[in-house]
């Protein structure tokens, strides 16, 4: 019987090819707005390391201009001090610690054969790979003593190590950079968090640096300040240390802390650390310091943008539209079967084998619009990744919003054809078959 | 004969088939809330990245040089650059710059008109290049004068020297001193951070900061330095038409010319605007799109009921042509019960448009609705729903009399 109905839906569809297809494109496109927002609004906001998030804390102090704040009405500025950075990361109160900033130099590969070129560059700490899960292909980060002597050793992205080296094995080579021989030990496999919550001076979808190498060599070769800088209070000279000692700000301070009871430990050492500066005649502001896990850190930020939002809520009224039209469409197909439906009904089905059978049909068509939206949406998120060039990896379709919107698109179109159904079944046999 | 005579009997139509005139409603009232909040923001986005820069956008480019070798000399290579960029075929001018607008990189300094605790302060980019700044720039001077030659200084990274002399944006001299005084700036004193006096040689009428989101987007300062550096910064001003061409073979000059360095960061403002402005620019793109596809969908639900009512009412239409009613009548009547549906759909829709608008006001950083849009609003879902009908009513105006004789 299920298929006779299914044979008797296709049959209609066919039938009146140009009005179903009307139906099939207008609920196709509704769903393909909704999926292109969705789909922009989801990755947007991803969050990158889920199974850490709890764990991980962006550090925030207040070190700022005692008559106004860093960011209004009263928040701490988002980046600390070379200082600062360097304290607490040596302190090791924490499980791991790490503080990092965008910086670049000259690289110059002549031993490969190849042409000079500026590449950019992460300082960090030796805990920045384990903290964030970075993915290596060989070798691994610098160790403590690497640190600590500030040896010169690089870490490369994937790409660069291609670059370079051929995609080779390249731990323990030595790389020609910043004047001075550094050699490899470690090469990363792809990792490109996006959003980049560890780091969103150049925005949350910026491409990740190509090499890394131990913070306190940005003192030592003097390497420039990427990302965002910003002072309160003007700096003594314009000597390169007298910046890494003024009150300015430029550093992405970041704890792992295993558990709420190594957390409270943690603030406490912060308040300590935060009173003893202030015996040193920094910090006047009241003491305002911030841990912002990375949920939290990513709320904080905005990330997903204010205009997709909006760009949502008038892709869910489109699709609105898009079901309202598709009902009237129903409502004027179904108006024209009023005799076809007297006639079986007085043949014998009853009215809920009527029913059942023309749901099938709109079933049919929603499953239709929804593919076909599916495939629109897949060819308009390529425009819109044409659009939003340099965000990275924002538009790629996922399967759970995929099969999410086909059947928001079934469901859609049952309720749009559930008032014309219901009507044209209704009424008397017998006054159908006289019309 | 009146027109409007025939809107009771056509209300009392509709009535008679409620639900697809409910959905025709709706659909034209959240159609019309769509597109006019989303004409509004488009409106307000597109006026955002067209505001003027003060710069010329169209023909001016930049690059970077990155000297990287151990004898390299930064102000050696600048001069030398300078002379031959300047003496190309085809260039206006050209200066080495710390920023410039649209670079979305570069520094501010807090201006005072004196050393008091109270005297306000003003932000302001701080830009540094010579005397060619102003024609590369093609900027506009108002008041005072340009630099000279004597003027300009050479600084290294170290240095924390001021020029004697500076030049400021209209805007920042007018948050100095007033809106009605100034032009009074120019010969005056200012300070810098608070401690170091400099001199006010001209205004230029406009000079956005480097970054277009800063709230004192305005306020910019001109030092006559050039600051020596490994990278240096060059922009360059094209004569119409050879942008293009001079990108490409300027780098490469450039580049022969002294392989201590690389060339790298060609780029031309219109580029470094869009990547800027690449957000913004897709959300208007999308916009757009979106109404547009609207504005069709909108129009086939209206043009396919009223087919579909003109097909159910064949013989009607052939028993009123019979009884004497003009083609134009015919037509009259679809249109008029078309406008009819609109008319309650567009009270529907300045409804539904305020909700979402002050639903998107107060969720989102939104500017409030322009009254104007509401009638713009009403307009275009009128247009839209009486353009789509008019097939369908020709149709139905071709209806023969003969029909009334018919029976389907």
């Amino acid at each position: 019987m299920f298929s006779y109905y299914c044979r008797l839906a296709i049959n209609s569809i066919f039938r009146s090819k140009v009005h179903s297809a009307l139906t099939i494109l207008t609920i196709a496109l509704g769903i393909a707005a909704c999926t292109i927002t969705l789909t922009l609004v989801t990755s947007m906001s991803a969050n990158p390391i889920a199974h850490k998030s709890a764990q991980l804390f962006r550090v925030q102090l207040d070190n700022w201009d005692p008559n106004q704040a860093a960011v209004a009405p009263n928040l701490p500025p988002e980046f600390v001090t070379w200082t600062d950075a360097n304290n607490i990361v040596q302190a090791k109160q924490a499980k791991r610690q790490s503080a990092s900033a965008i910086t670049w130099g000259m690289v110059n590969p002549a031993k490969q054969g190849l042409t000079p070129f500026l590449a950019v560059m992460r300082v960090t700490s030796k805990d920045f790979f384990p903290m964030f899960d970075v993915p290596f292909i060989y070798g691994a980060g610098w160790d403590e003593s690497a640190e600590h002597n500030n040896d010169y050793v690089v870490v490369l992205s994937k790409e660069t190590n291609q670059r370079v080296f051929n995609g080779a094995n390249s731990v323990g080579q030595t790389l020609t950079m910043l004047g001075a021989t550094f050699t490899v030990v470690g090469v990363l496999d792809d990792w490109h968090l996006s959003p980049k919550f560890y780091d969103m001076s150049y925005g949350a979808f910026s491409e990740p640096e190509e090499m890394y190498l131990p913070l306190g060599l940005k003192a030592e070769f003097e390497l420039p300040h990427g990302g965002i800088t910003s002072c309160w209070k003007a700096v003594e000279s314009e000597r390169y240390d007298a910046f890494l000692n003024s009150e300015c700000i430029n550093f992405q301070l970041w704890v792992e802390l295993g558990d709420p009871n190594q957390m409270s430990k943690f603030s406490l050492f912060l308040t300590n650390y935060v009173e003893q500066q202030k015996s040193l005649g920094r910090f006047p502001r009241p003491i305002n310091n911030r841990l912002f896990n990375v949920e939290q850190w990513l709320e904080y930020k905005q990330v997903v943008k204010q205009d997709v939002q909006v760009m949502f809520w008038l892709s869910l009224m489109f699709l609105l539209v898009c079901l309202i039209n598709a009902a009237s469409l129903l409502s004027a197909k179904l108006h024209t079967k009023h005799s076809e439906i007297g006639l079986r009904r007085a043949l014998g089905a009853n009215f809920g084998q009527i029913i059942m059978q023309y749901s099938l049909e709109i079933v049919l068509i929603g499953f239709c619009g929804g593919i076909l939206g599916i495939f629109l949406a897949v060819v308009g998120l390529h425009g819109v990744a044409a659009l939003y060039a340099g965000y990275g990896h924002l538009v790629d379709l996922n399967i759970t919003i995929a099969i999410g919107v086909i059947a928001l698109a079934v469901l859609g179109t049952i309720v749009a054809g559930l008032v014309p159904v219901y009507t044209a079944c209704r009424p008397v046999p017998a006054m159908q078959i006289k019309q | 004969m009146n027109v409007f005579l025939n809107v009771g009997p056509i209300f009392r139509a509709l009535t008679r088939h409620r639900f697809s005139a409910v959905l025709v409603v709706f659909q034209i009232g959240i159609t019309m809330a769509i597109i006019t909040n989303g004409l509004a923001i488009t409106w307000d986005r597109f006026t955002h990245i067209e505001r003027h820069t003060g710069i010329d956008e169209q023909y001016t480019f930049f690059l970077t040089s990155s000297g990287f070798t151990q004898d390299f000399n930064p102000r050696a290579t600048i001069e030398s650059d300078l002379r031959l960029i300047r003496a190309t075929d085809g260039v206006i001018d050209a200066v080495q710059t710390n920023s410039f607008p649209l670079s979305d990189s570069g520094n501010w300094y807090e201006l005072q008109t004196s050393t008091d605790k109270d005297a306000a302060l003003i932000p302001a980019a701080s830009y540094k290049f010579d005397e060619h700044g102003i024609n590369t720039f093609a900027l506009t001077l108002v008041a005072g004068e340009n630099f000279s030659e004597q003027d300009t200084l050479w600084l290294n990274e170290a240095d924390s020297k001021w020029p004697s002399h500076v030049l400021l944006s209209k805007a920042t001299a007018t948050a100095l001193y007033g809106e009605s005084d100034w032009q009074s700036a120019v010969g005056k004193t200012i300070y810098v951070n608070q401690n170091t006096p400099i001199v006010v040689k001209g205004i230029v009428e406009q000079l956005h900061a480097p970054w277009v989101e800063w709230q004192h987007v305005e306020n910019s300062i001109i030092s006559p330095a050039r600051v020596t550096h490994n990278s240096a910064r060059y922009v360059i001003r094209t004569k119409a038409n050879r942008l293009d061409d001079l990108m490409q073979s300027l780098s490469a000059t450039l580049a022969k010319e002294n392989t201590q360095r690389v060339i790298r960061k060609i780029k031309s403002i219109q580029q470094a605007k869009n990547e800027i402005y690449a957000a913004d620019i897709a959300t208007v793109s999308i916009l757009l799109v979106v109404i547009v596809v609207l504005a069709f969908v909108t129009a086939m639900g209206v043009a396919g009921l009223a087919s579909f009512n003109i097909n159910k009412r064949r013989q009607q239409i052939g028993i009123r042509r019979a009884l004497g009613a003009s083609e134009r009548q015919i037509l009259q009547h679809f249109m008029l019960e078309n406008a009819l549906l609109c008319a309650v759909g567009a009270a529907l829709g300045v409804l539904l448009t305020l909700v979402l608008n002050i639903f998107l006001v107060s969720q989102y950083a939104l500017t409030p609705l322009p009254i104007v849009y509401l009638p713009l609003g009403i307009f275009t879902i009128f247009a839209i729903s009486q353009l789509a009908v008019i097939k369908p009513a020709v149709r139905a105006m071709s209806v023969s009399p003969a029909m009334a004789t018919r029976s389907i």
